[in-house]
């Protein structure tokens, strides 16, 4: 059973390091795993860090001092053939939502998505990690004490199954901590009445892994559902079933781009094409 | 015959006009290489300019504006994510682009292919910009403003894609202090740029 704990991985900066950083960071300047390390801070930093932003805003001052210059006539050709050599992108078609209109900015929270949404939080205010002092740490008690569960029972023929489960979860570990990663922690609804927390990660090539620990068994004929939430619609991320030691991981799952949120409901036991409840577990997604 | 005239040319102002907006979400949701043929008229100077800034050769510079669309084309699903405009995301990654191909210059060793590939695929960072980061004559009366140190210790992280010990090196100053002047620098910048009417 390993213990992965996120510090092992990458090195931890202090609020007044990263601070001290900021310029070089914001201009691109770092190198690659002095980079991520800033990145792994901010993501889980209760500090603000409103100087990031700061200094970002006049980044685009500076590559302006470049002057333009025509490209050569035979680039355009050169770039449209390496486009179209390209995989087809399977994009996420919205000719079944909201007639078109200008607007990119994202749509705050506000349209209900699931059916009889009420107390959902509506506004899209700075999303802020809850206080998990560090996630590696936390992650790697939850497994700790999950390998004692199981020692404990004394239940050898799980054994393999643990096994494979934890090789799993290793692996959305590692996801979750890999720069480029979409990651979210999942916890309780304001509204849920089921407990249960978790996290989620999305690597760059769309391979989606969630864990939930502490998530009692779905009642009977129900079963727990996950969702990719982009732009208000939710497509189906896979079922999900709460083994003995109380995990339930969902691997195998591709998500689709732009997914900004993850939700998980809990629907009749074959799974639902649309969620028919609210959530009781959500987390936004955060791009590292 | 006026009325005529006028909706045809109302008919081409919408269609000239589609916002670069538009046009990145046709990109991510359609596919439409049309819209990214359009995207790339309008900012294929900007960009050239930017690359060849950075690595003083027609080849590289071609090369680097060659990867941002093609960085573009994978990544415009991830434009929505951000706040910044389109413009300054498709600088920010022209310039990482450039950056990435000056440093494999010259060290002369070759990365490898997961790295290439992970650089595509992870578009940088960008932030929504001040009122005055595109008026590009406004900007470089600010930076001679700058203190000399100030403005030639980002000029060598943004435009020479030095690590932040080569620039120390290069400027003869300790890292800390490479560090702040970076730092300082651009928050002069800022405050200049917010100052101007």
């Amino acid at each position: 059973m390993t213990s992965l704990d996120r510090r092992e991985t990458l090195p931890e900066l202090s609020c007044a390091e990263v601070t001290e950083l900021s310029g070089l960071y914001v201009l691109d300047a770092l190198e690659q795993e002095e980079r991520a390390t800033v990145r792994a801070h901010l993501a889980t930093c209760p500090q603000a860090h409103a100087e990031i932003r700061e200094l970002g805003a006049v980044v685009p001052a500076v590559a302006a001092t470049a002057a333009p210059i025509e490209s050569p006539s035979e680039l355009k050709a050169r770039v449209m053939a390496a486009i179209a050599a390209e995989p087809r992108v399977a994009g996420v078609s919205t000719a079944s939502t909201s007639s078109p209109s200008n607007e990119v900015a994202l749509p705050p929270m506000s349209r209900p998505v699931f059916a009889n949404r009420s107390s959902q939080p509506t506004e899209r205010v700075a999303w802020r990690p809850p206080a998990w002092a560090s996630w590696g740490a936390a992650i790697a008690a939850v497994l700790v004490l999950a390998a004692v569960g199981v020692w404990v029972l004394g239940v050898q023929s799980r054994a393999d199954e643990a096994a494979r489960r934890d090789a799993v979860v290793s692996q959305a570990i590692a996801a979750f901590s890999q720069p480029g990663s979409a990651v979210a922690v999942l916890r309780p609804s304001a509204t849920g009445t089921t407990a249960g927390n978790g996290f989620a990660a999305v690597t760059a090539d769309g391979t989606a892994y969630l864990v939930m620990v502490g998530l009692p068994e779905a009642p009977s004929g129900q079963t727990y559902q996950a969702w990719f939430i982009r732009e208000n619609q939710p497509t189906s991320a896979g079922l999900l079933t709460v083994d003995e030691d109380g995990y339930a991981v969902l691997t195998n799952s591709s998500a689709p781009a732009g997914v900004q949120v993850i939700a998980l409901t809990v629907e009749p036991a074959r799974g639902s094409v649309l969620p028919t409840s609210e959530p009781f577990a959500l987390g936004e997604v955060r791009q590292t | 015959m006026s009325g005529l005239a006028t909706r045809v040319a109302a008919d081409n102002a919408y269609s000239e006009a589609a916002s670069d907006e538009v046009l990145i979400r046709r990109v991510a949701v359609d596919g439409d290489q049309d819209a990214l043929s359009l995207l790339f008229d309008r900012y294929q100077a900007q960009m050239y300019g930017l690359a060849m800034r950075i690595t003083n050769d027609a080849a590289m510079a071609q090369d680097a504006v060659q990867e941002a669309f093609v960085g573009v084309w994978r990544n415009a699903s991830r434009y929505i994510d951000t706040r910044a405009s389109v413009r300054t995301w498709m600088l920010s990654i022209t310039h990482h682009r450039a950056i990435d191909l000056v440093r494999r210059r010259r060290s002369n060793v070759p990365l490898p292919d997961t790295e290439s590939a992970d650089a595509s695929l992870t578009a940088p960072d960008v932030w929504p910009e001040v009122a005055r980061a595109a008026d590009a004559d406004a900007v470089r009366a600010a930076m001679s403003r700058l203190s000399d140190e100030q403005r030639e210790a980002i000029e060598l992280a943004y435009f020479a894609g030095l690590t932040q010990t080569e620039i120390a090196a290069r400027v003869g100053a300790p890292l800390g202090t490479v560090k702040s002047r970076v730092r300082l620098g651009l928050i002069q910048l800022r405050r200049m740029l917010e100052d101007i009417r």
